[in-house]
């Protein structure tokens, strides 16, 4: 058996996915380029993170007298609780937001690593 | 206008500058031997179909940061070999195996054959997927990547991620195994080969 009988034997078990296939891709797709549109991808859950963290750091010195290192008057630091809770809260609404829109900058591992990418 | 004729790098590039329904094409040129290869590493129909949709739509959200430095249809292959890998690892096969053979796609012959020839091909194709069911899994891995995906050495490296050698290895035994069960099977070549 030669080269191009293999070929011809192999070629015909050559399957198709079931109708419909292209055009259930085609959603998919069609879906994720509208939300590309519709919201340009942001680089901003990392940043939000890092603000995050550091108000609630910023806040810790502020308002614990064990870290009472700045010398902030007694009425800001009664201000600055529901303002720390308030901004948290923001922040950890906007991610999470954002992460169920797909449009978080996390690392997707699924695709190759070779130089084509 | 744009047929399944234009090149892919010239589709990708249109894909990118926002013609989105041109990924069409793209799927349409490359999803029967994506399928092939999906349902020879899986042996489910079902999951290599879900998984193939997964992986067209992955390719697409990847174009952007697809360089061309290979072809499209080599790094479309990683991305279902690494998603059947994936699969495999963490679900392991389904228990069912083989292709199931009253599907629709065993009724799909040659649009210009007579009914004779089409149920020989037909008959013929469930033996050969029979036989490459039979044989180990990298060996028909390797089969349908050279012969059916007509890739080369290199490129089937690229997508396995095989060393040169093992893939020549591996494909110089697949091909004596394939042989071997044909002849077993046949007596000698398919008469009906065209």
């Amino acid at each position: 058996m030669n080269e191009s009988e293999i070929k011809k034997l192999i070629g015909e078990t050559a399957d198709s996915p079931s109708p419909g296939f292209t055009d259930r891709v085609m959603e998919s797709v069609e879906e994720i380029a509208s939300k590309r549109n519709r919201v340009p991808e942001r680089r901003w859950p990392p940043i939000l993170i890092a603000a995050s963290v550091l108000l609630t750091v910023l806040g810790l010195f502020v308002r614990l007298p064990e870290f009472e290192i700045l010398p902030v008057p007694a009425e800001v630091r009664y201000l600055f609780i529901p303002v720390i809770a308030v901004a948290s809260l923001f922040f950890v609404a906007w991610n999470l937001f954002d992460a169920s829109r797909g449009v978080s900058s996390s690392v997707n591992s699924d695709f190759p690593a070779c130089g084509s990418l | 206008m744009t047929g399944l004729r234009d090149s892919d790098s010239e589709i990708i590039g249109r894909i990118r500058e926002g013609e989105t329904a041109l990924f069409s094409h793209l799927v349409e040129r490359y999803k029967d031997v994506s399928y092939s290869l999906a349902c020879s590493l899986l042996r489910n129909d079902h999951d290599a179909e879900d998984l193939l949709q997964d992986s067209f739509v992955k390719a697409f959200r990847g174009l952007s940061r697809f360089r061309q430095d290979s072809s499209f249809g080599v790094w479309l292959y990683r991305i279902v070999y690494n998603g059947c890998m994936n699969h495999i690892k963490s679900k392991g096969r389904s228990a069912a195996t083989g292709r199931q053979e009253d599907d629709h796609s065993l009724l799909n012959g040659p649009a210009d054959g007579t009914p004779l020839s089409e149920m020989l091909v037909s008959e013929r194709r469930v033996i050969i997927d029979g036989i490459l069911g039979s044989m180990k899994e990298q060996e028909a891995l390797m089969l349908r990547l050279y012969y059916l995906a007509e890739m080369n050495v290199s490129e089937i490296r690229e997508i396995t991620g095989f060393s040169v050698a093992k893939v020549k290895i591996a494909l110089h035994r697949a091909r004596e195994s394939f042989r071997a069960k044909v002849m077993k099977r046949y007596g000698s070549v398919p008469h009906y080969i065209e």
